[in-house]
C-alpha cells in the first residue's frame, strides 16, 4: 500500500475550509486556496463528519442508487460513500467506460491522535493512458442516512442522497495518479498488492 | 476446540507454513516453544487459513477474534459490527511503524509429520526434524490485511478490550500479550 499524508486530527482549526464551504453557492465550491483539494476534502470529512463520493457526473442535486460489484462479487444497487478525503479522487478522475474494473482500497490506523492513511489503486485498463483520466466532481454529503458496510471508510446508503456541496477535481488533483497500476489477472490478489508495493 | 477463522480473500491452498522474521532457516528441529503449554519438543506450523494471526512482527501483541457457532449476535454485533464472516485484529499504536515496515519469511513445511493441535484450530506440530519445502518473502503487512478483509485497528492499550473479548462468546487468539504495555491504573486517564 502507499501511505498518503498524516492527519492531525486534534490538528489546528482551518477557517479557510469552513469559509468556502459556507460561501458555496447553489452547493458548487468555488476552490481558490493553494491546498491542495485533498486537505480540504479530508477536513470535511475527519473535522465536520461528512461524507464523499466521486463521480464524473458533474451537476447531480442528489446522488442516486448504482449497481456495483464488490469483491466478493456480489452486485449491490446503493449510494455508495467514503470518509476519506483522498479515496474519492480517484472515482472521480477516473473515465470508468475505459478504465475497465477497478480494485482499490483505504485503511485507516490512529496512532493517538495521528491518522495513518494508506491506499492501493489498480484498473483494467493501462493508468498510464491518459485518456482513461478525466475531470469529475466530488459530491459532500451528510452522514445520515448512510451505513457503513465491512469495507473499511465505506458507506451505503440504499436510498438517494442530496448532496450539500459539490467540488470541481482534475486528474491532477488525485494525489497518487502516478502510483496506480495496471492489474494483472495473472498473479493473485497479494501478488498485485506486492507489485503496487513495490 | 477453538472454531477455525473465518476464510479471507486470497486465502489460497491449505499448507502448513511456519513463520519467521529469520531469512534463512535450513532445517526445523523439535524444541521447547517459550510460550506452549507443553514441554514436548515439537516443530511449530499453522496453516493458510490461520497464517493472518502471524502477518506482524514477531514480538507485536496483538488481540485477535472472530465468531463462532457459540457466538451470540448482540456479541457478533458489539465486537464485529456485525459481520460473523470478518476477523477483527487489535494491535498497540506504538507498534503501527513497526509493523508497516516488517518483512516475513514463510517457510512452507512437508505436512506428512504434523498433527493438528486438539486444542486450537490452525496450529499443528510435528515431533520430527525436517526442512522447508519452500519459501516466500512477505512485506507490506497492512496491505495484506487489507487486501484479506481483516478488520485491523489500534488501541493505546489493548487490556480493557482484551478483557471483554475474553469474557463474550467470541473465539479468540492473544498472541505476545507479555509485550503489551501494562494495565490502565484504575482512576487514570
Amino acid at each position: 500500500m502507499v501511505e498518503g499524508p498524516q492527519v492531525a486530527l486534534d490538528g489546528a482549526p482551518r477557517p479557510e475550509f469552513g469559509a468556502i464551504l459556507e460561501q458555496a453557492r447553489e452547493g458548487v465550491i468555488d476552490y481558490r486556496l493553494d491546498a491542495p483539494k485533498h486537505e480540504f476534502l479530508s477536513y470535511l470529512v475527519h473535522m465536520r463528519g461528512q461524507l464523499l463520493h466521486g463521480t464524473a457526473s458533474p451537476e447531480l442535486d442528489e446522488v442516486r442508487p448504482m449497481p456495483a460489484t464488490d469483491y466478493e462479487v456480489r452486485t449491490l444497487e446503493a449510494v455508495f460513500a467514503t470518509s476519506d478525503g483522498i479515496w474519492p479522487l480517484f472515482f472521480a478522475t477516473l473515465d470508468r467506460a475505459r478504465a475497465g474494473s477497478l480494485w482499490n482500497g483505504c485503511y485507516h490506523l490512529r496512532r493517538g491522535s495521528v491518522l495513518h492513511r494508506y491506499y492501493f489503486f489498480f484498473t483494467e485498463a493501462d493508468p498510464h493512458d491518459d485518456t482513461i483520466w478525466r475531470d469529475g466532481v466530488v459530491y459532500v454529503l451528510p452522514r445520515e442516512p448512510f451505513a457503513r458496510t465491512w469495507i473499511p471508510n465505506e458507506w451505503v446508503s440504499a436510498e438517494p442522497v442530496r448532496a450539500q456541496a459539490r467540488l470541481a477535481v482534475s486528474p491532477s488533483d488525485f494525489p497518487f495518479k502516478h502510483r496506480v497500476k495496471q492489474y494483472d489477472p495473472r498473479l493473485s490478489l497479494m501478488g498485485n498488492l506486492r507489485r503496487f508495493s513495490r | 476446540m477453538r472454531a477455525p477463522a473465518p476464510p479471507y480473500r486470497g486465502e489460497g491452498p491449505h499448507a502448513l507454513w511456519h513463520v519467521s522474521e529469520e531469512p534463512a532457516i535450513a532445517r526445523f528441529a523439535p524444541h521447547r516453544a517459550k510460550t506452549a503449554s507443553t514441554d514436548e519438543l515439537l516443530v511449530w506450523a499453522v496453516d493458510t487459513r490461520h497464517l493472518p494471526l502471524f502477518w506482524y512482527p514477531r514480538d507485536c501483541p496483538r488481540c485477535t477474534f472472530w465468531a463462532g457457532p457459540r457466538t451470540t449476535d448482540a456479541d457478533a454485533g458489539r465486537f464485529l459490527g456485525g459481520r460473523r464472516e470478518r476477523a477483527v485484529h487489535v494491535i498497540e499504536d506504538r507498534w503501527l511503524e513497526r509493523l508497516r515496515d516488517a518483512r516475513l519469511y514463510l517457510y512452507r513445511m512437508p505436512e506428512a509429520s504434523f498433527i493438528q493441535s486438539s486444542e486450537v484450530a490452525g496450529y499443528w506440530t510435528s515431533r520430527e526434524e525436517m526442512e522447508p519445502l519452500e519459501r516466500l518473502s512477505v512485506d507490506d503487512l497492512i496491505g495484506r490485511h487489507a487486501v484479506a478483509g481483516t478488520l485491523l485497528r489500534t488501541e493505546s492499550n489493548l487490556w480493557p478490550l482484551w478483557d471483554s473479548v475474553i469474557a463474550s462468546t467470541l473465539e479468540f487468539s492473544g498472541i505476545r500479550l507479555r509485550n503489551s504495555v501494562p494495565r490502565p491504573q484504575p482512576g487514570a486517564s
